[in-house]
């Protein structure tokens, strides 16, 4: 076996044939995914970065890792997404957008009283630059037949002040917009004379970005109870496991009693906290703040 | 569209940056809150309050709400002292598995402070309570040679077979060629259970180096 030592990292073996086996199979049982012999390349390479970035010296030293030291998920998402092409645009992870239209919000109107004039209040976080909370809008008016006969506020927050900025301004590239049928680029979108897609000035004024610190109590405070529905997507992949369930007394909290929260296809709620009901629904698996 | 228009200003609200309360409020208010919300936001507020560790964890005994409970719990494992790991230690003898769960998921994240913990519950004449003990063990005994030393000394030692075969599964996620004669004097003390002498094979086989098998 060869060494390779790159700067400032620690020195990572080769992988040997076995091993990649080995880790395909380990990579397989979690995600599905098979890559084969003719990405050997292309996974081994991958692997080896996630090992250097990790400090782990062999391939059995990362998979402990993988195994005892990341029951948050986080280098496992890492590794998926090293793994995979990941990047953000609209309507990403569609099925739970569907899950919101054909049954978290059934179910949250149903549960209602008849007197209750309070909008739903929907919260994108992070909402990183904007493709979340505008997907959100767009799939409400598209596809929810009962949108107009509720207020709906949607509410999108990230702790970085620069992203905002950037989703306040709704501007997009084609690649974040490829996976939008033409006729809702059509009705939610402009073109610029740069090439970019604009959203209109109707749905950008539907959504309240503003920054925050979810692991911030202070920050948090003003939000207890006030949702319906949380989307919190590939966040809590990147903490550890105090911050983790810190976070989720968080989103406990800001929930209202019956509110839900969505999370990235690769986290579990289970594995942080037992605050939360687990809801299987037909698009998507989703977790609920009990009741009572 | 029914969408609501954001507020011309557009910013979101925000709440005053509140003074923090003194923890003996903030465990008075524990004790004895009037719901479960101001409970929980006592216990949450108390991660500031390391030396409210002992009166966290009598509060965790008699606590019925479980997301109270819950929010003690992550309080505990952010204070992650000995005195939090010994108050949630405590628990793994509770006839309530709720309680006995959530103790063994806070040690697991606790890790290595809860050592000597572990040590005292590996004592217990109770073997569910050795096991449960193993549970937590098992996250993070690779970690230091101590903790895998205990390990070892339960496989040599201890008389259940049920509490041994809770360290073999632990080392068979983790383990290594170190591990082999602790493993191997656990399997030569219950030659009666053939069971015990095939999980040690197959986790031998495991942990053995590549060139050995």
């Amino acid at each position: 076996m060869s060494t390779l030592a790159s700067r400032g990292e620690a020195a990572v073996s080769a992988i040997s044939e076995a091993e990649s086996l080995r880790f395909q199979d380990f990579f397989y049982r979690k995600t599905g995914i098979q890559f084969g012999p003719a990405k050997r390349y292309f996974v081994d390479r991958r692997l080896i970065e996630r090992m250097s970035a990790t400090g782990a010296d062999s391939l059995n030293a990362y998979l402990v890792q993988l195994r005892y030291e990341d029951a948050g998920g986080q280098e496992l998402q890492h590794l998926i997404n090293a793994m995979t092409v990941n990047e953000t645009y609209f309507y990403r992870e569609e099925y739970q957008f569907r899950c919101l239209v054909n049954s978290i919000l059934p179910e949250l109107t149903a549960m209602r009283a008849p007197e209750d004039r309070r909008p739903l209040r929907l919260w994108s976080l992070p909402c990183s630059t904007g493709e979340e909370p505008y997907s959100l809008a767009i799939q409400l008016l598209e596809n929810w037949p009962a949108v107009d006969r509720y207020d709906v506020q949607i509410v999108a927050s990230d702790i970085d002040t620069s992203v905002i900025a950037r989703a306040r301004a709704g501007l997009y590239e084609d690649r974040s917009v490829q996976y939008l049928p033409a006729s809702v680029k059509a009705r939610y979108f402009t073109r610029t004379t740069d090439g970019r897609w604009r959203i209109v000035d109707d749905l950008r004024a539907s959504v309240d970005f503003g920054p925050i610190n979810l692991s911030d109590p202070s920050d948090m405070r003003c939000h207890k109870g006030a949702f319906d529905v949380i989307f919190c997507r590939n966040l809590l992949i990147y903490f550890d496991e105090v911050s983790s369930r810190r976070a989720a007394e968080a989103i406990f909290d800001a929930l209202r009693p019956g509110g839900f929260v969505c999370l990235g296809h690769s986290e579990s709620m289970s594995r942080i906290s037992s605050l939360f009901t687990v809801r299987k629904f037909p698009d998507a698996i989703v977790y609920q703040r009990p009741e009572s | 569209m029914a969408l609501l228009k954001t507020s011309p200003n557009g910013d979101m609200p925000s709440a005053p940056v509140a003074a923090p309360r003194p923890a003996a409020l903030l465990l008075a208010t524990l004790h004895a809150g009037a719901t479960a919300a101001e409970r929980r936001e006592a216990a949450l507020e108390l991660a500031a309050a390391p030396d409210a560790a002992r009166d966290l964890s009598a509060a965790l005994g008699q606590e019925t709400e479980l997301s109270v409970r819950e929010a003690i719990v992550t309080t505990l494992v952010v204070i992650s002292t000995e005195e939090a790991a010994s108050g949630l230690a405590d628990f793994l003898m509770s006839d309530d598995p709720h309680l006995r769960n959530l103790a063994i998921e806070a040690l697991r994240e606790i890790g290595p402070v809860a050592g000597s913990q572990i040590e005292r519950l590996l004592a217990s004449s109770y073997p569910d309570v050795r096991i449960f003990a193993v549970n937590v063990l098992d996250a993070f005994f690779y970690r230091r040679a101590q903790d895998r030393e205990r390990l070892h000394t339960l496989l040599q030692r201890d008389p259940d077979v049920n509490v041994g075969l809770a360290a073999v599964e632990a080392l068979s996620q983790a383990g290594g060629p170190e591990d082999i004669p602790a493993l191997r004097a656990f399997a030569a003390r219950f030659p009666e259970h053939p069971f015990v002498g095939f999980a040690v094979d197959m986790v031998c086989l495991r942990v053995m180096p590549g060139d050995a098998r």
